[in-house]
């Protein structure tokens, strides 16, 4: 099927009801045989779809087609005779060759003209002018017409169009969606076609912010009500800063490979004083040669005390109240509970004469905050805080949970990190909150990618 | 965290405690436990093995609630026992003692080789540091700690059946294979007897001195490299088994004289109680002080405002005076403190790198993108494919899902597009957070922002607006220029002073099994840190 013909005849008859086959053949100068065979094509290729409708009919024959261009043998008669008033059969034949005899036949029989045979020779004389034409003749006498060979019968196939494609409507549909376009030229005047506003389709979307990402900050501004100043550190961290500035002996079982990421190379640690101050306490402390090597060693930060401990060392102003809520690193198998990158909401508060007490009321104020109101507190055990304690807080579902691990850094670490006063100290695992909060059950959803997720969770 | 499975019933009829009461009492000692079934499942702290077995927990739990622990009496035994110079040349640090009168069953075999199991895997690292053996020494009159190199010697090692050489025990039995490598050349450790082979450690045991309900006097060896773990490993298990039998120490002849072991000693160290109230935040009577150290197993002399402390001779975690300030605060309870809120004024205030982000998420969620929080740990692969560097590797990754830091957001964004490549279109997901790369000597810590748009046909021209809206909040000049990454489309990308904006390749998005037009840009908003790294 040749697409451009289906484009040829889709162009002509899409606006069109019905029509003749011949009619069509003839617009287009495509055989009727051809341009049957396309309209079925292209009926089933689905383009259109048509019922055709057969009835007896006439065409002209060559004579007929003749007789159209030249006009009816015994009208010439008469316009000839007209003319000159009488000729001679012989004339006439001279005039109108093979059509004499049909022409001379037919306008006697039709009264148009009359024969006298004078001195055995025979001659027409005019008798009335013709009016008929070869139309009148075929609509008026199809008899007659048969008979003479002007016309012949033949099938005539009349095509109703059922569908055809952007052809359906009418010449001016109802307009879909509405354009600038369409109101300027003002073809919105033909109609609006109206929408079914029942069937609903998915609700958008919009753009959110990331609900964990939401939470962290919600915390970061409990912080900074309570007067807490954010403070962040490297991921990629020495073991000095995570370990050793924390009092954490290098063979401690926290600083194996199987509980710490490690990266490539060492890092620099370029406080002389500080190196010298580490080393003395780890090497009265635990009794064993230090090595500067093993510290610079690099680890993926596993907990934020190493920001605690960078700042300590940096800020000499008194009172600090400092908090970074950050990501840390562990190794371990990854599920349910458990992740290698992890959120801990770290704080210190250092200022002349605080107590055990002023921790557990700052952590009690800090749950309260975050919408838990029953505390309770045990004690506990981190290798750089002494005394070291544990607060439990009751979540609505899922009963007490371990929450807010704390406690006064040992004099060890503040010794080394340069200050006199205490320093209270957390490090919240504030994933774990998180999840509580939102009623998850896998940690790996706070890293969901799932936009439906996303944007159905909610605080 | 150490963790041990006890025996619940003997727990509590040891420690006179109801299971509620003992429920309750566990956290206040820093003890977390869980009944299953007959067990009770305990999880201990670093600092405090001596309460990881069923007699010491339990010594414990009756010192806290019903007075003071009573005094370890020990004899000095008449066994003698000799170390030889060869073994100093290996692990060289030995000690040992006797238990007598002991009543075993077969459930405390079995939590004594629990505990002795436990103790080797945890504070002797593996073995390293340490190792215990536990003997019946039923007929023995004399011990020797000794090397041999040859063959004379052979034993039954536990769980054969067959004499043994040293050197077939590390060849031919699993504990030999894992353990072999920590005894030095061709000479072996062995702990011999009058009558025979004890022991070859830190190997194996000898089925000639098997612990059964039948045994009634133990002999029990550690030996290791570290002399603070064998002395910390001792303490442990003389505070355990005393709590079966009578301790007696040996006298030890070694090359360099005569030593009595294990010392035993109470560790003197005293307490201001002002330090003690300032520390905790309660104002304390040293009566008050005295009265939970005691509860905690210390014995106490007041000297004037000062207590003399004597710490008992199986805590070893007990360094300097927050140590036993702690023990106060445990010995009190934490109930006894009064919650109180200094008034301590300080401003809070953001980092410039967090306002910043925050702006950020601000600007780019009301311009309708969905923000994705992944991690900094990622798929190398995955990076791989859109980059042409090398990301910063884990030595010792978890799993190849998260073995290198993230160079850019381009990645997880795009393998995020692909979760949701079933989702309604267009999808438009961003990410604000940080990236690590190496540069040169320095490991580089930026926080970048990326933003994409996908859908069944969309153009960079776009998100041209989206990126000139960020960079106006941001108050960033763009001063855009075509230029090419191997991850765009040539000729639909451009830089502008810290990221690009451009049409994703096909290519790229194929190898994410992603078939949906995507558009991007990736800008870095702040510079965090810069670290120098010595090659």
């Amino acid at each position: 099927m040749s697409s451009d013909r289906v484009q040829v005849v889709l162009g002509f008859i899409k606006d069109l009801k019905e029509f003749k086959l011949d009619s069509l053949s003839q617009a287009l100068g495509i055989p009727e045989a051809t341009l049957a065979s396309t309209l079925e094509d292209m009926r089933q290729n689905g383009i259109i779809d048509f019922t055709v409708k057969e009835e007896e009919g006439y065409e002209l024959t060559e004579r007929g087609a003749r007789y159209k261009a030249e006009g009816l043998p015994e009208t010439k008669l008469t316009s000839l005779l007209k003319e000159k008033g009488a000729l001679s059969i012989d004339e006439v034949k001279d005039e109108l060759g093979d059509e004499a005899n049909a022409a001379i036949s037919w306008a006697i029989k039709k009264g148009y003209v009359s024969l006298k045979k004078e001195d055995g020779k025979t001659t027409i004389y005019f008798r009335k002018a013709s009016a008929e034409t070869l139309d009148d003749l075929i609509s008026a006498k199809r008899a007659e017409a048969l008979q003479r060979g002007i016309v012949r019968k033949k099938t005539i196939k009349t095509y109703h169009l059922v569908s055809a494609k952007a052809v359906e409507q009418p010449r001016l549909p109802p307009l879909t969606k509405l354009t600038h376009d369409d109101i300027v030229s003002g073809r919105w005047k033909q109609g609006l076609k109206p929408y079914d506003l029942s069937a609903l389709p998915q609700p958008s979307r919009g753009g959110k912010k990331n609900f964990f990402q939401e939470f962290l900050s919600w915390v970061r501004e409990i912080l900074e009500d309570m007067g807490f100043q954010e403070s962040l550190g490297p991921y990629v961290e020495t073991e000095f800063w995570n370990f050793d500035a924390l009092f954490q002996a290098q063979d401690h079982p926290a600083r194996e490979m199987h509980d710490v990421l490690y990266i490539e190379g060492k890092g620099k640690i370029n406080d002389e004083d500080l190196i010298r101050r580490v080393a003395r306490e780890h090497e009265l402390g635990w009794g064993y040669s230090w090595s500067l090597d093993k510290a610079s060693s690099l680890v993926l930060r596993s907990q934020n005390t190493a920001v605690s401990a960078r700042f300590l060392a940096e800020h000499k102003e008194r009172p600090i109240k400092m908090y970074s809520v950050d990501r840390v690193f562990r190794k371990d198998e990854i599920d349910q509970k458990h992740h290698i990158e992890f959120y801990q909401s770290e704080g210190i508060v250092v200022d002349k004469s605080l107590s055990l007490a002023d921790l557990i009321g700052f952590l009690t104020q800090f749950a309260r905050q975050l919408g838990f109101d029953e505390v309770r507190f045990y004690p506990s055990y981190f290798p750089f805080t002494e005394p070291s304690i544990e607060g439990y807080v009751k979540h609505p579902v899922l009963g007490w949970m371990e929450a807010l691990p704390g406690g006064v850094f040992r004099p060890e670490v503040t010794r080394t990190l340069g200050t006199d006063e205490p320093v209270l100290a957390w490090g919240i695992g504030i994933s774990r909150l998180a999840m509580a909060k939102f009623g998850l059950n896998d940690i790996r959803f706070l890293y969901s990618p799932d936009v439906d997720f996303l944007i159905e969770e909610e605080l | 965290m150490p963790t041990n499975k006890l025996n619940l019933r003997k727990l509590l009829s040891d420690s006179g405690l109801s299971e509620r009461e003992l429920l309750e009492a566990l956290p206040l000692l820093k003890v977390s436990g869980e009944v299953a079934g007959n067990d009770l499942e305990v999880e201990v702290t670093p600092d405090r093995p001596d309460l990881l077995g069923q007699k010491g927990l339990a010594k414990a739990l009756r010192t806290y609630f019903a007075g003071e622990d009573e005094e370890l009496r020990a004899i000095i035994d008449a066994v003698p026992v000799f170390q030889d110079e060869g073994t100093l040349r290996q692990r060289g640090y030995f000690q040992g003692f006797f238990v007598n009168g002991v009543t075993l069953d077969e459930d405390d075999v079995r939590g004594l080789m629990a505990l002795q199991e436990l103790l080797h895997k945890s504070f002797c690292r593996n073995r390293t540091k340490a190792s215990i053996g536990i003997h019946d020494a039923t007929g023995i009159s004399e011990i020797r700690y000794t090397t041999t190199r040859g063959s004379s010697m052979r034993f039954i090692p536990l769980g054969e059946s067959r004499q043994m050489t040293p050197r077939e025990v590390l060849n031919s039995t699993e504990k030999g294979r894992t353990y072999g490598s920590l005894v030095k050349g061709d000479e072996f450790l062995l702990l011999i007897s009058n009558r025979g082979v004890m022991s070859m450690p830190p190997v194996i045991n000898s089925v000639e001195t098997q612990v059964s309900p039948a045994t009634k006097r133990l002999f029990v060896d550690i030996e290791g490299t570290d002399p603070r773990t064998v002395d910390l490993i001792t303490g442990v298990l003389v505070r355990e088994l005393s709590g079966y039998g009578s301790i007696s120490r040996v006298i030890i002849h070694s090359p360099g004289g005569q030593a009595v072991v294990p010392s035993l000693s109470e560790k003197k160290r005293e307490l201001s109680v002002s330090s003690a109230s300032k520390r905790l935040g309660i104002n304390l009577t040293p009566e008050r002080a005295a009265e939970a150290l005691h509860k905690m197993g210390h014995r106490t002399q007041l000297i004037g405002e000062t207590l003399e402390v004597f710490s008992p001779y199986y805590r070893f975690d007990v360094i300097s005076e927050v140590d036993l300030i702690e023990d106060v605060m445990m010995g009190l309870g934490l109930k006894e403190l009064t919650p109180s809120i200094p008034n301590t004024y300080t401003i809070g205030k953001r980092t410039a790198t967090t306002s910043l982000e925050d702006k950020i998420r601000e600007v780019l969620a009301n311009l309708g993108y969905v923000e994705i929080s992944m991690t900094l740990l990622s798929d190398g692969k995955n990076q791989s494919l859109v980059y042409a560097t090398d990301p910063i590797k884990v030595k010792n990754p978890v799993s190849s899902s998260y073995d290198s830091l993230r160079e850019g957001l381009l990645p997880d964004l795009l393998q995020a597009l692909f979760v949701n490549k079933k989702k309604r279109m267009p999808l438009k997901l961003f990410e604000v957070g940080p990236i690590v790369i190496k540069e040169g000597s320095f490991v580089i810590q930026k926080v970048n922002a990326a933003a994409v748009t996908s859908d069944y046909s969309v153009s960079v021209e776009d998100i041209q607006g989206d990126l000139l809206r960020v960079a106006k909040r941001l108050r960033l000049s763009l001063d855009v220029k075509p230029m090419d990454f191997p991850f765009a489309v040539a000729g639909r990308s451009a830089v502008f002073g810290s990221g690009w904006i451009a049409e994703i390749s096909p290519e790229v998005l194929l190898k994410f099994d992603y078939d949906f037009p995507v558009v991007a840009f990736e800008l870095t908003a702040a510079v965090q840190f810069r670290t120098e790294i010595a090659q």
